[in-house]
């Protein structure tokens, strides 16, 4: 452009210089081959000032497309701009920066950038990244509350870069709407932390409340049960002579429902403590607990064929004293439940359902009517007389609480007389 | 044997009745004294409140303990019999139908000497009697001081 100038100047001045020159030229002594020697050249000059002039116009309207971008680039650009002099006073500022602050352009250029900070504290903390950016010539960040012109604050994202002639420059992000998500995931978020804290307290209390429910059961139901047992007892032996077979037999059924609803108040008592106490997770061995119960039940009776198989290397993450509660019962179960047939069979093994690994105990005694399948695991539900088979219904609900307490899912197959299967798993 | 007697710390008469009768059955002949809850049981004891005055050299040959009394419980007796020298090597068996783990780790770390669990089955009570007698009336001597 400037090259264009220069060469536009020189051609002008050369017309000029020939156009005075023709002045004092031209006289009568002039030829006529002359003055049209002269004319021709003008007319050169002429012709080659009108494209000089076309290749102007056309870089007029270069500059113009290019203000328009700077225009688009700088003003509308969707963050804040400004030069800020080393005097700390702001130089230029966009179209963005003055909308963000709420005021016209012109009445932030030659402000102090403290125009924009609501407090000293601010200045404080603007000045010292201003200090930083042009120590160590490197761009800093950070964000605070700014100023707009109506009073109110906004939160911005700044960015300070060090520009020419000891100016920076500064770039504005209004962050209001993320400021505003953040505070609102804040307040969620302490709002949850209270609610956590609030029920944890509720269950605290809950379970002391149950802890001296269970220690009141233990000890003040106990009690009278212990008086009617005793004193039926000092009957017979104080006074048998007295009663007549039948009499005795009453006396025997009292002590016999003492004894079941003493067994009653222990499961509970059992059920409600494995609900509250904590899990102590290590690698259990399965098999290795299941062999042991297995033989403690072989020597309970030793006159039974059962046959039990148990898969090697059965290994989980749980807690052992609770897993072993599991697998007593499910084990107890098999082998009571097997007691009717003359010879059985009772598996522990591991399989894969649906993706998951899960472990099963299988065995081929009375089973029961799979309709009845989700029925075995409530509290006290029972799916055979206490005649068929002795029980007061407790086992599968404790391992179901169990299970679940490990993130785990328990669930039984069966069919009458052909035996059951109790499935679970154990988290993950 | 005489001068051997025993202190029942029991505020349920049922119990109080049951336990009589099973020490009988079990020919423990010695004199059974009944505190109803654990104030009197220490006023018994230490000579104090409504038995000041109460001679205290004569101490029981065990005291049979129930956890639950009134006014003051079993093991806050047994904390304030442990930390008096008069009465801190007096044999103490607790009795009581709670077998929360918590009250015999308790039981245990105030120094009792012995938790029996009273089982509703009575014939295992009387034994749990019979061994009781045997072992803290007949075999066991009182510490020497
Ligand atoms: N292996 C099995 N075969 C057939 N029926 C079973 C088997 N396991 C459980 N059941 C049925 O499910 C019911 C509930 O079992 P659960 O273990 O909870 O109680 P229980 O064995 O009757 O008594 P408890 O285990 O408390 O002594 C049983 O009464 C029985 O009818
Ligand atoms: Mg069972």
């Amino acid at each position: 452009m400037t090259m264009t100038t220069a060469h536009t100047q020189d051609l002008r001045l050369r017309a000029e210089a020939l156009f005075t020159a023709s002045e004092n030229l031209i006289t009568e002594s002039t030829s006529p081959e002359e003055i049209t020697q002269l004319f021709h050249e003008l007319k050169v000059h002429q012709i080659e000032l009108q494209m000089q002039n076309e290749e102007l116009r056309r870089a007029q309207a270069d500059l113009h497309y290019s203000q328009a971008r700077y225009f688009d680039l700088y003003d509308l650009a969707p963050v804040g701009y400004m030069t800020l002099s080393d005097k700390k006073l702001i130089q230029e500022v966009n179209l963005t920066a003055a909308t963000m602050f709420g005021i016209v352009r012109s009445a932030l250029v030659k402000e102090g950038i403290s125009r924009i900070l609501p407090n000293d504290n601010h200045q404080l903390i603007f000045y010292k990244h201003l200090k930083q950016c042009v120590e160590s010539s490197a761009v800093q960040e950070w964000e605070m509350r700014l100023l707009r012109a109506d009073g109110e604050q906004f939160w911005a994202h700044l960015q300070v870069a060090p520009g020419q002639n000891e100016e920076c420059w500064l770039v504005i992000n209004d962050i209001t709407d993320r400021k505003n998500a953040e505070e609102k995931i804040n307040q969620l978020h302490l709002e949850m932390e209270q609610r956590v804290t609030e029920r944890t307290a509720q269950l605290k209390v809950a379970y002391q409340e149950m802890e001296s429910f269970a220690y009141s059961v233990s000890h003040d139901l106990r009690a009278p049960l212990r008086s009617i047992d005793g004193f039926s007892l000092a009957l017979l032996e104080d006074y048998g002579d007295k009663l007549d077979d039948g009499g005795k037999d009453y006396l025997r059924r009292v002590r016999c429902a003492t004894q079941k609803m003493a067994q009653l108040i222990d499961d509970i008592l059992k059920l409600s403590r494995i609900t509250r106490c904590e899990l102590t997770l290590e690698t259990v061995n399965l098999t290795k607990i299941a062999e042991i119960i297995a033989d403690e039940l072989h020597s309970t009776e030793p006159e039974r064929k059962v046959e039990f198989v148990i898969k090697k290397g059965l290994k989980v993450n749980g807690d052992s004293r609770l897993l072993k509660v599991v697998l007593d019962n499910l084990l107890g179960n098999a082998w009571k439940y097997t007691s009717s047939h003359a010879k059985s069979r009772i598996e522990f093994g591991r399989s894969k359902v649906d993706g998951k690994t899960a472990y099963f105990i299988r065995d081929d005694g009375a089973g029961f009517d799979t309709k009845y399948a989700d029925k075995l695991f409530a509290t006290f539900q029972r799916l055979h007389t206490e005649q068929e088979f002795p029980g007061t219904g407790i086992g599968l609900s404790l391992v179901q609480h169990i299970i679940h307490r490990h993130g785990g899912t328990v669930w039984a197959e069966g069919a009458v007389e052909q035996g059951a299967t109790l499935w679970f798993t154990v988290g993950g | 044997m005489k001068n051997k007697w025993i202190l029942l710390v029991e505020d349920n008469a049922d119990d109080e009745e049951l336990s009589r009768r099973a020490l009988k059955k079990n020919k423990i002949l010695n004199e059974v004294i009944v505190a109803r809850d654990g104030a009197e049981a220490l006023d018994y004891l230490l000579g104090v409140g409504n038995h000041a005055g109460h001679n205290i050299d004569n101490l029981p040959a065990v005291v049979l303990l129930d956890l639950k009394l009134p006014k003051i419980d079993g093991l806050e007796v047994l904390r304030r019999l442990r930390e008096n020298e008069k009465t801190a090597h007096v044999p103490v068996v607790i009795l009581t139908s709670s077998r929360e783990e918590q009250d015999i780790a308790n039981a245990y770390m105030n120094g009792c000497n012995s938790y029996i669990r009273k089982p509703v089955d009575f014939t295992q009570f009387n034994e749990a009697i019979q061994t009781l007698g045997l072992y803290w009336l007949l075999l066991n001597e009182p510490p020497v001081e």
